[in-house]
């Protein structure tokens, strides 16, 4: 096995570990901090590829899909955490459960009757339509490059914002113990609409940063929503540092399961979850459990 | 009405009507109806893990998919198969499959379990989709239906009457039995170990072995579901063990109301109802299904049997 092949593959990992990072950081921050299991998360993602899709279809730029779905996200979080997730607390969080499955139903349906049921391809920004050569024989398309370092200033950005600031601070006392962090002065409606949209606008943001990559079809966010909750089980539940390795974990598991067992890949993925899960019920690191 | 009898009463009310259906209605219904009944076993089944064990799977549809292939490889090819030798071997079979994936996951807690059940799930969907065994992607038929055969007596299911009131017996029992586990020492064993771990410990029980006992019951009973619906259509496919089938079934058992017998089998079949309605009128119907659902949230969080038991008590409130 030449060098560059596992060198493709292995930036092929990092790549999907990246996008698979920024869809579950949102997640496990509404779990790990609201309690919040939100299976339509998955259906957010596929809406950012959507999004993508209309963009460039009627406005012939992929760039503006970006600030785009920063946009769109912030907004449909917050929609959803004010109209939705706000009347539910206190209540069972078997019903949040409920209520986002209640979401993929509309949401999905929703793209059926605007997008019909046809997979759409989008092109690679021209700007970024070349390879980049590694040898005589391997070259590596520079867009997925520019996924990567998207991705990487990204988890650079998180770590730094829960690490340094006083809304990090905040973020993480939430997440260790929600009702001290409330009875310290930690303003639990602001943070719960602030995560909320945040989570959702980096599911958006995802997709359509995914969207050239992958094609887009209905229910592609089925399998990355399941992936993310390997993602931040692998790691942690409440834990970003912990999703970044799972992610990473998982894009290993993905990229090279596909090379070298290519019926196997998915069987693979759920068996190095039990595996971990068996070895640590508490995930990787150690998350906050709820 | 306190919730118990409210529950009681509804699954009387259920019950009867069950037994009625065949006096109703015929052909087409029938059938819709049998598929509604096993959809209403499925959900007491899982609703018995969910509500009184508090374990939260989303791998029962392995239990059930399990179940109708064991069934499918042990039919013969070429006369019915005999339910009484059958149903023991896929029953026992799920029961055993919930006993391994209950041994390994019930260490876990919370949201942990509820992926653990899930990637169990989904390794046997990809066991039967992807290795060649039980027909693949393509899954596997089964030529006859199977009959209740003893010695001297011979009952045929194949007419969709004489099916449906065979399934509905079954679910029946099912219901019963679910019911009587709730209310018996091994249920309130169960809410006390869900509720307070260390106090139930302190009492010498042990909480993991009665979470397994219950998943294993509940398992058999979601395996005994699997072998009636592959006896309805005379097909297997590894759909039947997909997550999004778990999924379903936890959203019916969350609808009806997980606490109670009554209301996973509720919440069953006013899904399916509204979705057969729903779908001769548009073929957009999901989003309608969506809707129905957030509604149903936003108004009965816990669901709708505990809802129903709330509204009648304070109007007897308002009464007095």
């Amino acid at each position: 096995m030449s060098p560059f092949f596992f060198f493709v593959q292995l930036l092929n990992a990092v790549q999907y570990g990246l996008i698979l990072y920024l869809v579950a950081s949102g997640l496990t921050l509404l779990l790990g901090i609201m309690g919040v299991i939100n299976l339509a998360h998955g259906a957010f993602y596929m809406v950012g590829a959507y999004m993508a899709f209309a963009v460039v279809q009627h406005l012939a730029s992929f760039w503006l899909a970006l600030p785009l779905a920063i946009v769109l996200g912030l907004a449909l979080g917050a929609l959803l955490e004010r109209f939705l997730l706000s009347r539910l607390e206190g209540a069972d969080h078997l019903s949040q459960v409920l209520l986002s499955f209640g979401l993929i139903l509309i949401i999905n349906e929703g793209q059926r009757i605007i997008f019909g049921n046809d997979p759409h391809g989008i092109d690679v920004p021209p700007a970024l339509n070349f390879s980049i050569p590694l040898s005589d024989t391997f070259a590596y398309p520079a867009y997925r490059l520019f996924v990567c370092a998207i991705g990487i200033a990204f988890a650079v950005g998180v770590s730094l914002v829960m690490a340094r600031t006083r809304i990090g601070m905040m973020l993480r006392a939430s997440a260790e113990n929600r009702p001290m962090a409330r009875a310290l002065g930690v303003n639990a409606k602001r943070m719960y609409l602030g995560v909320t949209a945040a989570g959702i606008a980096c599911a958006v943001l995802a997709g359509v940063i995914a969207a050239p990559i992958a094609s887009v079809y209905p229910g592609m966010g089925d399998q990355v929503l399941i992936q993310s909750f390997v993602v931040i089980v692998l790691g942690g539940i409440g834990s970003l540092p912990g999703a970044l390795v799972g992610a990473m974990l998982l894009g290993l598991v993905d990229a090279f399961g596909k090379q070298f067992f290519p019926n196997f890949a998915a069987f693979l993925v759920y068996a190095a979850m039990i595996a971990v899960l068996i070895a640590r019920p508490q995930g990787l690191f150690r998350g906050t459990g709820t | 009405m306190s919730q118990d009898r409210v529950d009681a009463s509804l699954l009387i009310l259920l019950a009867v009507a069950a037994l009625l259906v065949p006096f109703v209605w015929s052909g087409y219904e029938i059938k819709l109806a049998t598929t509604i009944t096993i959809q209403a076993g499925l959900a007491i089944a899982l609703g018995f893990v969910v509500g009184p064990a508090g374990l939260i799977s989303l791998g029962h549809a392995a239990f059930y998919g399990v179940a109708a292939y064991l069934f499918a490889m042990v039919a013969a090819e070429s006369e019915p198969a005999n339910v009484f030798t059958t149903a023991p071997i896929a029953i026992l079979g799920a029961a055993a499959l919930a006993a391994v994936v209950g041994a390994v996951s019930i260490r876990s807690r919370g949201l942990y379990f509820i992926l653990m059940t899930l990637a169990f799930g989904q390794l046997g969907y990809h066991f039967f989709h992807d290795t060649g065994i039980g027909g693949s992607a393509d899954g596997t038929y089964i030529n006859f239906r199977p009959e209740l055969r003893l010695p001297g007596l011979a009952i045929s299911l194949d007419k969709a009457a004489s099916f449906y009131q065979f399934v509905s017996v079954v679910v029946l029992a099912v219901a019963a039995l679910a019911w009587w586990l709730r209310r018996s020492a091994f249920g309130s064993i169960l809410v006390a170990a869900r509720d307070n771990e260390t106090r139930t410990r302190a009492f010498g029980y042990s909480p993991y072995l009665i979470r397994l006992v219950a998943f294993v019951i509940s398992g058999a009973m979601a395996g005994a579901m699997g072998y009636l619906t592959a006896a309805q259509h005379g097909f297997v496919a590894p759909q039947m063990l997909a997550w999004q089938n778990s999924a379903t079934v936890l959203v019916t058992v969350l609808i009806g109301g997980k606490d109670t017998t009554s209301g996973p089998a509720l919440g069953a079949i006013l899904l399916l109802l509204a979705e057969e309605v729903l779908q001769r009128t548009t073929e957009h119907w999901l989003i309608g299904v969506g809707l129905i659902i957030v509604a149903l949230v936003i108004t009965a969080p816990n669901g709708i049997v505990p809802y129903l038991a709330q509204a009648l008590r304070s109007k007897r409130v308002q009464h007095a």
